[in-house]
């Protein structure tokens, strides 16, 4: 997966916690307390993915990386063999 | 403290303030994280910036929505708001000439986001740049 793909997911995981929190009323506290843990780690993935999901983008843009899943990108290697592997 | 280009400066900015806008994590902890990370997020310019969006950030979204055929600044994806924040703060302050500030926006969003993104940033901040023209005239 890449950074990006990695960020989306876990802003989306983020966003659907923050939510429940907010309509979280009649909770137990250990529930919401849980809930509020989650989110703290989840922000903290989010943090640390953002600048690995820029810098992943700028290396597109500069042509040093094909994005993930290119079928022209994995034409390129034949089946069983690396680049770096004799033939 | 490592020197730092303008543009590296407002790369971190942008980054600052999209970790903050996502996480809602306060500024002073996303930027000691940073720093732990290796980035140049105490670079006076870098925190200019963020200190900047973040005090006028209701003035700057009113300006950018008002500027953004169809889309309120709340429904622009994180990334790309956060750009034009950045860009319409340098364009309010007056530091910077307008077409560096459009540009450097313009270049991030051709970076990062997707193919019709710097289209549209270029279109509001060039909305912005004219209503400050006409409103110092």
């Amino acid at each position: 997966m890449s950074a990006r793909e990695e960020l989306e997911h876990a802003t989306r995981r983020l966003e659907a916690l923050a939510q429940r929190i907010a309509e979280a009323v009649d909770l137990p506290a250990a529930e919401l307390e849980e809930l509020a843990r989650q989110a703290a780690d989840l922000s903290a993935a989010v943090v640390e993915i953002i600048p690995r999901a820029i810098a992943e983008a700028e290396a597109e843009a500069r042509g040093d990386v094909t994005p993930v899943g290119d079928p022209a990108a994995e034409a390129l290697v034949p089946d069983g063999l690396s680049e770096d592997e004799p033939a | 403290m490592a020197e730092v280009s303008r543009r590296q400066a407002r790369r971190q900015a942008v980054i600052l303030l999209y970790q903050r806008d996502v996480t809602g994590l306060p500024v002073p902890e996303l930027v000691e994280n940073a720093l732990r990370a290796g980035d140049h997020a105490d670079d006076p310019f870098t925190q200019a910036l963020v200190d900047g969006v973040e005090a006028d950030r209701q003035v700057i979204d009113q300006r950018i929505t008002e500027s953004a055929d169809r889309w309120t600044a709340d429904r622009i994806a994180p990334l790309e708001r956060n750009i034009l924040r950045v860009a319409v703060h340098e364009l309010g302050t007056g530091d910077v000439p307008v077409p560096v500030a459009i540009d450097e926006a313009v270049e991030m969003a051709k970076k990062w986001c997707a193919a019709e993104t710097p289209k549209f940033v270029n279109g509001v901040l060039g909305r912005v740049a004219r209503e400050n023209e006409e409103a110092a005239a």
